[in-house]
């Protein structure tokens, strides 16, 4: 399943990866969600127009038992720029149900030599979203979800997973130490890849920081006990502050993580940002 | 409690479209008075739709429906088989690449010999032409649609129809408000008006001071159902949604409303409620089936009755005006708790219902509303 989705946008194989999908499959990118072959289809021809045929660059698989999880890049050589994606996939290891594919679009825009604008106004509609106002704190005897509650791990990768959880959900910077390796590689969409988590604590405290009443949810999650690698998906509700108004947004979000020795040592955090500015009407760059 | 419920029965949904209509297990189920072909309950409602929608052959509504059939849905009532030919035939005009795509049909086989089938429909449509909604947007939209239908000797013969249809027109760029006010010019007819009232007056006697209270010794598919309406819906007990919704529950209601986790579930509900806050709920309908080892599906045909309490300023001169939903449900299940919900009802017709109530004439957006 893996290599249809690679050989979907390096060798337009279609048919392959159609043979994936049931008549009642949805496919999410760029938060619009595509329902059954047809729609699924023409959004697979949209992306191989931007981004298709290009050579694959770097892998990273995340095989669970119902969810799996595909990061890869794509790189053209001529111009030297990559653009990376994610799948998050529910399957029967025949068909896929469903799955969210998170472009980063603002790579794309750079491969593409376009500015964010021209490409935010190619992107679909996003799929309309009614965000209810709720309590976001996290109240002695109130549950919120945990990453064991979703996700059989060993041990070892179940506490370093709340560790990176808490870090989110409860702003436990000082965490970043005892769950990254020193020299770990982190990719965040938009920003770059960087060496060392130093790069992410300064995204964080700016994403918290420009975001009210944030809350962040678990959606699913997925171990891959060879690999030693984890697929979250997951969002990042809040008040987002933009020239004296206050919009409710919702951050849908993939993460990649792979471990060694019970360190966090690759993690590729996955945002569409370009597809978050169409839904919510917020202006680039978002941070 | 056991999951392994009925899994000889077709379930929709591994199973790829090219199988489904073309069957080649055994027969699983009686269906005394059913065409032979079909061989469970599951098979007949996914056929028999893609034959009158997807290939279009409208007037096997003539075949698969008894002559009369009453349709109930928030937006009129139809009672015969001729306005069930010529409302498909008015939405396939206005739509006409309308799919219907099967995500799960959630069945029971009653007392009296029938069939009761719960059916979960995604649909894609293109608005080409004019319809209820207003003039043709030639936008294509989404829409999620529930059809409970009674099943007998081969023809429905009755049914309750709701349809997610503010999130379709949200995708249309049509307005909830100017929507709900062209609705509210439809006139109703004498039997809608009946059956409406008398929903009113039935859910509004809801004795809902009365603990239901779930444990693992009481706990039965039905008990977890009218648990979940008396506690979180009629006694508004919010931090008891641990007690029936897993950490990470995915919760999709009308309107794009879609949330995970029970501190968004929750967020949902109370806003949602809170333009009801006297909101009694009833569930009139349970049907499950098993979907795995561990896991199954629910199926909840509910009503929800009270006074309209506005939050939307437009509405205001509305305060005061019965509140009737009728609604349905999907839960699957997984070791006694919810983990995806789809709810389904027609916040157009649920406001139009108000408007036309009240006789308030209320101004489009355009007129400066």
């Amino acid at each position: 399943m893996f290599n249809n989705l690679i050989e979907l946008y390096t060798r337009g194989d279609i048919s392959q990866l159609s043979s994936n999908i049931l008549h009642n499959s949805s496919w999410k990118q760029h938060d619009f969600t595509a329902y059954g072959n047809m729609q699924i289809e023409q959004l697979w021809l949209k992306s191989l127009e931007k981004f298709g045929f290009f050579t694959l660059s770097k892998k990273q698989t995340v095989q669970g038992k119902e969810f799996s999880a595909l990061y890869f890049e794509l790189t053209n050589d001529e111009a030297n720029q990559s653009v990376s994606i994610t799948f998050f996939l529910e399957h029967n290891k025949v068909h896929i149900k469903r799955l969210h594919c998170i472009v980063d679009t603002v790579r794309l825009a750079q491969l593409l030599n376009l500015t964010p604008e021209q490409v935010i106004a190619e992107l679909p509609s996003p799929d309309p979203l009614f965000l209810s106002q709720f309590d976001h704190q996290m109240h002695p005897q109130s549950y919120h979800a945990m990453p064991s509650d979703i996700c059989d791990m060993p041990k070892g990768i179940a506490q370093v997973m709340t560790q990176w959880w808490n870090i989110w959900q409860e702003k436990h910077l000082a965490s970043f130490e005892k769950t990254y390796h020193a020299d770990a590689q982190v990719n965040i969409s938009g920003f770059g890849s960087n060496q060392g988590y130093g790069a992410l604590i300064q995204f964080q405290l700016t994403l918290h920081n420009r975001m009210n009443r944030n809350y962040c949810q678990l959606e699913q999650l997925c171990f891959d006990e060879e690999q030693n690698t984890v697929a979250i998906q997951w969002h990042i509700d809040g008040d987002y502050l933009e020239s004296d108004t206050i919009k409710r947004i919702r951050i849908p979000i993939t993460s990649i993580i792979r471990l060694e020795h019970n360190l966090i040592v690759e993690e590729q955090f996955q945002v569409d940002w370009l597809a978050l500015c169409k839904g919510f009407d917020l202006s680039y760059p978002f941070l | 409690m056991t999951s392994k419920l009925n899994n000889t029965v077709t379930q929709v949904h591994w199973q790829p479209l090219t199988q489904l209509l073309e069957p080649t297990g055994e027969k699983q189920q009686t269906l005394s008075g059913f065409d032979e072909e079909f061989i469970d309950i599951v098979d007949y409602i996914i056929r028999i739709t893609h034959r009158i929608w997807e290939q279009k052959n409208v007037g096997l509504c003539y075949k698969y429906y008894s002559d009369i059939c009453p349709v109930f849905t928030l937006g009129g009532y139809f009672e015969c088989v001729e306005q069930v030919v010529q409302g498909t035939l008015k939405t396939i005009a206005a739509f006409p690449d309308r799919s219907l795509i099967g995500e799960n049909v959630i069945w029971k086989e009653e007392e009296d010999k029938t069939y009761y089938s719960s059916h979960l429909i995604t649909s894609i449509m293109t608005n080409t032409g004019n319809s209820d909604f207003g003039l043709a947007t030639n936008k294509t939209g989404r829409v999620t649609t529930i059809a409970d239908c009674v099943c007998f000797e081969n023809k429905i013969i009755k049914e309750w129809l709701v349809r997610d249809n503010s999130f379709l027109i949200a995708q249309l760029g049509i307005d909830l408000i100017d929507a709900a006010i062209h609705f509210a010019k439809n006139v109703q007819n004498d039997t809608f008006n009946t059956w409406y009232s008398d929903e009113l007056d039935r859910v509004r006697q809801t004795e809902h001071r009365i603990a239901l209270t779930l444990t693992d010794k009481n706990w039965t598919v039905d008990n977890f159902a009218q648990s979940w309406a008396q506690t979180i819906f009629n006694q508004k007990q919010f931090s008891t949604l641990t007690d029936f919704y897993h950490v990470a529950a995915a919760h999709q209601w009308p309107g794009g409303r879609k949330s995970t986790g029970l501190a968004q579930i929750s967020g949902t509900l109370i806003q949602w409620l809170a333009q009801c806050p006297d909101a009694k709920m009833t569930v009139d309908h349970i049907g499950v089936v098993g979907f795995d080892e561990d896991t199954i599906d629910i199926a909840l045909r509910w009503s929800v009755a009270g006074t309209y309490s506005p939050h939307i300023e437009r509405l205001a001169t509305l305060k005061g005006n019965n509140f009737f939903v009728l609604g349905c449900t999907h839960l699957r299940v997984k070791n006694q708790k919810i983990i995806k919900e789809v709810t389904v009802f027609d916040e157009i017709s649920l406001y139009a219902n108000i408007i036309r109530d009240s006789g308030v004439s209320l101004p489009l957006l355009q007129e400066g509303a």
